[in-house]
């Protein structure tokens, strides 16, 4: 039971990160140009993958989804610049989530649109790098803002999945 | 904080071409023809004002930022000559490139001399001379000193005092050999670095060529070693103070219809730390370290850029007193920075230099 | 044992615990993100504010490096400033009313669909050129802008 487990958890993980990739490109697309005024900028739909596989596989495997992402990405003829910023905005939105899913009284909301926030920091912190100018701290409140709003977005559209995956993962184990 | 949004919005305030809604009435109709010629007669306006004979261009060139500013009939021409002639001196010049023909001097040797170009042979030649007349303070193979720094890589360091006693041999200006026929070679034990002279030279050569087009007015800015000409108006130039970024030490106003060149050197801009303690770029060719000067920044004020880039470096190496002497000697106008907020200005730039707050000017001769 | 609520994982002990209501710690969350917001609002707010009555300027930086500034009087007659690089080039229209991105290389474009700069604190980023055109309140170095051009 135990190999089945794994076989399952490394599946889950697999379709994460393809969902992750779906998600990343949609958002391009779906997003109208000019909303979000840097380029690069993403609002983190991906991060209901991320924010999924945190909550059925486990911690390192949503690390391993946000990397494996970003590199994917890059690989699936997105620029450098594009790489940058998904990775220090997914490593970030990693790390917070992982710290605030512990605390008492957060649900799933509260992870996601604290990942969804400091997705939107690592992202300026990508642009302060690339740019080294402070001009791009301008852009922060508006990116957090609009990020929680997708964080609360992405939990709603998280939960049912999550739900899902134990469904499916409860009779296979059986 | 501004989005994209907004400014969209606001670009469509002003919009003059809108016309109002046809309506039936006479007067409506006045009026609508009335804004048409209006928004015609706004819209033609406004696109020739666009065309503006000023042109500005930045690049990444000579390891540095250059930017240069036409105004004139000619500017956008001229402009893209320019470009080209900095990339074509800068296959010449750079040492980092291994066909420029400073690498194949630098490979030469007496059996096998290398045939320059006109523009290397005589900047060689001029830097010889110029050496010579700082006995040796300006130095053009000072290459292998620098290499031994690690200035110019990614990490430089303090090397061994026995390292710098062996490199100090390889230094010597007279280590080159200029020959007849635009030929030259260098012993073999040494190597040229031309930084300290060939972005002064390059700016006197491409403002001969920026102002052989109808032009009016030239800037030329070669990562700080400045360049001016302007046929009918002065043209004011900044010196950069060393101690704050965008602060200034002084303002300097160019006589119109003369070409001068303003050059500065120091050891503020380039320079690495180690233990505490603060590296220039500028190397003593006595010692093999980096300068010990009271100063903290050189300006030379002259038509010549390739003698005003060599004289900033001996200046500010040479330290204030002996800097006066020379500079005094030499028949140069310069601003002398020092420590404590003096500013040594040669008597014959009185009435031309503006000190900033803070700083204080004391004429010499 | 066909638990829907997902209780059922909850034993491994390397996963999060599943609470899918909202609860009183979210909107703690939610407020330290408002407040922070808030916060840096103010702060910009207060910073184009108060040098409202000063001169804007115009910045241009490329890398970290300030290309070009100078306050936007200046260029009663306006100008086009070129920046060239390895990376790609850019065209910026300067006039005393308004900056705007004319031309780039870039393959999105954002910098241009900004549009006009008029107001301290508006700005155009183009990250593939590493490029940052912004207006700034004439507090930051008014110094340089008295001046055609700087030695250093």
């Amino acid at each position: 039971m135990n190999k089945r487990r794994t076989a399952y958890d490394l599946t889950k993980t697999a379709m994460m990160l393809a969902l992750a990739l779906v998600l990343s490109i949609l958002e391009a697309w779906l997003l109208p140009k000019g909303i979000i005024p840097v380029p690069g900028f993403k609002l983190g739909l991906a991060n209901i993958a991320l924010l999924v596989t945190l909550y059925s596989v486990g911690r390192k495997e949503a690390l391993l989804v946000a990397v494996l992402r970003s590199l994917l990405l890059l690989a699936f003829g997105g620029n450098i610049v594009g790489f940058v910023f998904s990775l220090l905005g997914g490593i970030c939105a990693w790390a917070t989530m992982c710290v605030v899913v512990d605390l008492p009284k957060v649900s799933i909301f509260g992870t996601s649109i604290a990942g969804a926030a400091t997705h939107g920091i690592g992202q300026i912190i990508a642009a302060l790098l690339l740019t080294r100018t402070f001009f791009v701290l301008l852009y922060l409140p508006y990116l957090i803002l609009l990020g929680s709003a997708a964080g609360a977005l992405v939990a709603f559209l998280t939960i049912p999945v999550v739900k899902a995956l134990d469904h499916i993962g409860n009779e296979m184990i059986q | 904080m501004r989005s994209a949004i907004w400014t969209k919005e606001c670009n469509k305030l002003p919009s003059h071409k809108k016309e109002p809604a046809p309506c039936a009435s006479a007067g409506g109709r006045a009026f609508i023809c009335l804004a048409l010629i209006f928004s015609i007669l706004m819209s033609t306006l406004l696109t020739s004002c666009k065309k503006t004979p000023k042109k500005t261009i930045s690049l990444f060139a000579l390891d540095t930022y250059v930017t240069l500013t036409v105004e004139g009939k000619e500017a956008e021409k001229a402009i893209s000559e320019g470009t080209a002639f900095i990339s074509e001196m800068e296959g010449k010049f750079s040492r980092q490139r291994e066909d420029s023909e400073i690498s194949l001097l630098n490979a030469s040797s007496k059996d096998e001399p290398v045939t320059l170009s006109e523009e290397t042979y005589l900047l060689l030649k001029t830097v010889c001379e110029l050496s010579e007349k700082t006995e040796g303070a300006f130095d053009p193979t000072i290459a292998p000193l620098m290499d031994l720094w690690g200035f110019g890589t990614d990490a430089p360091g303090v090397p061994k005092e026995e390292e710098i006693r062996r490199t100090l041999s390889k230094i010597d200006y007279r280590k080159i050999h200029l020959l007849s026929g635009n030929r030259a070679y260098v012993d073999p034990d040494t190597a040229i670095d031309l930084g300290g002279a060939a972005k002064g030279y390059i700016g006197d050569l491409l403002m001969e060529k920026i102002r052989s087009f109808d032009v009016k007015r030239v800037i030329l800015d070669l990562g700080g070693n400045v360049s001016v000409w302007d046929r009918s108006s002065e043209v004011t130039v900044g010196i950069a103070s060393p101690l704050e970024a965008s602060g200034l030490l002084c303002t300097y106003s160019s006589p119109k219809n003369e070409t001068v060149s303003v050059i500065t050197s120091g050891a503020y801009e380039r320079f690495f730390e180690e233990d505490g303690v603060r590296y220039g770029h500028i190397m003593d060719t006595k010692t093999g370290r980096p300068v010990t000067t009271d100063l903290l920044s050189a300006t030379v004020i002259s038509s010549d850029g390739t003698k005003g880039d060599c004289f900033s470096t001996t200046l500010f190496a040479l330290g204030s007193e002996k800097a006066k002497e020379f500079a005094v000697r030499e028949g140069i106008d310069c601003i002398l920075c020092m420590e404590n907020g003096t500013l040594w200005v040669s008597s014959s730039l009185k009435g031309k230099v503006h000190a900033q707050d803070g700083w204080t000017i004391e004429y010499f001769a | 044992m066909r638990r829907t609520d997902g209780q059922s994982n909850t034993s491994r002990k390397d996963l999060p615990k599943r609470n899918f209501r909202f609860s009183s710690g979210d909107v703690f969350i939610l407020l330290v993100i408002v407040c922070f917001c808030i916060f840096l609002i103010a702060g910009m707010w207060v910073r184009t504010n108060l040098s409202r009555d000063s001169a804007p300027y115009v910045r241009i930086t490329k890398d970290g490096q300030v290309l070009l500034l100078k306050p936007l009087s200046d260029f009663s007659e306006p100008v086009d400033y070129l920046i060239s690089g390895e990376r790609g080039s850019m065209n910026i229209y300067i006039s005393s009313e308004k900056v705007c991105v004319t031309d780039s290389s870039c393959p999105d474009k954002i910098c241009m669909h900004q549009g006009d700069l008029v107001r301290p604190g508006d700005g155009a980023v183009c990250l593939p050129n590493r490029v940052v055109v912004e207006i700034v309140s004439g507090s930051s170095g008014d110094s340089e802008g008295k001046v055609d051009v700087v030695s250093k």
